[in-house]
C-alpha cells in the first residue's frame, strides 16, 4: 500500500508522451495473407444449405447459424441472405490449405452478426471472419473497402 | 432512448438497441487477448488464428431488456510499442484496465496507462481495474487489497478475473456495460459526453484531479 511500489521505473515504463500536439502517427499493424503461392487451394464443390435454412421462396435465412466447433451463435434468423461467390478461405490448423467455397450467408453491416470476431487487416484488403468464442476456425470474411461480410455455409451448422 | 446522443446507436433494422465499444488496456502478456475468448482451456493450444491476431469482437448481448452489441477492442499488440495511439480510443466508451496479478510491473504500469487515457480518450469513459489471472495463487505478488485501493483512488470499479477458468470474466464485461447504459442511456439529465474527435485536440486536460502522484 506503499506510495513507493508505484513511484516509476523509469526504462521499464511505457512512453506516453505524445509531446505538444498529441497527435502520434497511428501504429497500423498490417498482417500478410496465410494465403500464398505455396497455399494448395482446393475448389471444395459443397453442396448449397438446405431449403429449410432459408425463409419461403426467399433466400433469407430462417434458422439460426452457429459455430461448428463450440455452438457459439454467429447469426440470427433473418438476418443475412444466401449468395453464390467464390471465396477462398484458409483452413483451420494446415495453413498451408485452403478452400474455395461456394455458399456464403452475406451480411450488409457487421453489426448483424451476433457474435463473432475479425482478424487484423490482411494485405489491407480483408479481415478473416472467427468464432467469437473459441477462435478455432476461419469462418468468413470481411471486406475493407466494402464493409460487406461473408459467412460461409461450409463451415457453419444450423439450429 | 431519448438522449443517446452521439454515443450509442440505436438501429432498428439490425435488430439491437445500443452499440457500446470497449476497449482492453494493460500491459503485453496480462492476458487481455485471453479475456475475450470464452473457451480458453481449448484455446490455449494456439491456433493460428492466434498468430493471424485478433482486430475486435463483436459480442450481442441482453441487458435490462435491452439487445445490446459490444464491440470490443484488444491492442493487438499495439501497447509493444509503448502506445497506444489516439485513434484507438476514439469513440470509446469503456476499458477494461488490465494488469497481472502475478506481475508487479504490470500493476504498477496501470497509473501509466489510466494517464494515457486521460491523454487520448473523453474525460467520461467508464473505466474498470481488472486484476487476471487470479487462478495462479501460488504465484500471485499483488494482493487484491492493493488493486482494491488503486481503483478506489480513481474511483472505479475493481475485479479480479481468471480467463483461464472464466471467473468474473463476464461480469466484468456486463458490469462496465451495465456502467455505460447507465451513464448514456438512463441517466438523460447528465449532459453528453463530449464527441470522441475532440479527444485528439491536444491538452484538454481540465480534469487532471487524478494525478495525485508524483
Amino acid at each position: 500500500m506503499s506510495d513507493q511500489q508505484q513511484q516509476p521505473k523509469d526504462n521499464q515504463l511505457p512512453e506516453y508522451t505524445l509531446s505538444g500536439d498529441g497527435v502520434n502517427e497511428p501504429i497500423e499493424i498490417i498482417i500478410k495473407d496465410v494465403i500464398t503461392e505455396k497455399t494448395t487451394i482446393t475448389k471444395k464443390n459443397e453442396a448449397g444449405p438446405h431449403d429449410e435454412t432459408m425463409l419461403p421462396n426467399s433466400k433469407t435465412l430462417s434458422k439460426t447459424i452457429h459455430c461448428r466447433r463450440c455452438n457459439c451463435t454467429v447469426i440470427a434468423p433473418k438476418n443475412s441472405e444466401l449468395v453464390e461467390k467464390d471465396i477462398t478461405l484458409p483452413l483451420s490448423k494446415n495453413s498451408d490449405t485452403a478452400e474455395e467455397l461456394r455458399y456464403f450467408w452475406y451480411l450488409k453491416d457487421m453489426m448483424q452478426f451476433e457474435n463473432v470476431a475479425f482478424t487484423l487487416n490482411v494485405n489491407q484488403t480483408h479481415k478473416y471472419l472467427t468464432c467469437a468464442d473459441c477462435e478455432s476456425e476461419i469462418i468468413g470474411m470481411h471486406s475493407i473497402q466494402t464493409k460487406e461480410n461473408y459467412i460461409a455455409h461450409d463451415r457453419v451448422v444450423y439450429k | 432512448m431519448s438522449n443517446s446522443g452521439p454515443t450509442t446507436t440505436a438501429n432498428k433494422s439490425a435488430a439491437y438497441d445500443y452499440l457500446i465499444k470497449l476497449l482492453l488496456i494493460g500491459d503485453s502478456g496480462v492476458g487481455k487477448s485471453c479475456l475475450l475468448l470464452r473457451f480458453s482451456e481449448d484455446s490455449f493450444t494456439p491456433s493460428f488464428i492466434t498468430t493471424i491476431g485478433i482486430d475486435f469482437k463483436i459480442r450481442t448481448i441482453e441487458l435490462e431488456g435491452k439487445r445490446i452489441k459490444l464491440q470490443i477492442w484488444d491492442t493487438a499488440g499495439q501497447e509493444r510499442f509503448r502506445t497506444i495511439t489516439t485513434a484507438y480510443y476514439r469513440g470509446a466508451m469503456g476499458i477494461l484496465l488490465v494488469y497481472d496479478v502475478t506481475d508487479e510491473k504490470s500493476f504498477g504500469n496501470i497509473r501509466n496507462w489510466i494517464r494515457n487515457i486521460e491523454q487520448h480518450a473523453t474525460d467520461s469513459v467508464n473505466k474498470m481495474l481488472i486484476g487476471n489471472k487470479c487462478d495462479m495463487a501460488e504465484k500471485k505478488v499483488v494482493d487484491s487489497a492493493r488493486g482494491k485501493s488503486l481503483a478506489d483512488e480513481y474511483g472505479i470499479k475493481f475485479l479480479e478475473t481468471s480467463a483461464k477458468n472464466s471467473i468474473n470474466v463476464d461480469e466484468a464485461f456486463i458490469t462496465l456495460a451495465k456502467d455505460i447504459k447507465k451513464r448514456m442511456i438512463d441517466t438523460p439529465n447528465e449532459p453528453p459526453p463530449t464527441r470522441d474527435t475532440t479527444s485528439i485536440t491536444p491538452n484538454n486536460n481540465k480534469a487532471k484531479s487524478t494525478t495525485c502522484c508524483k
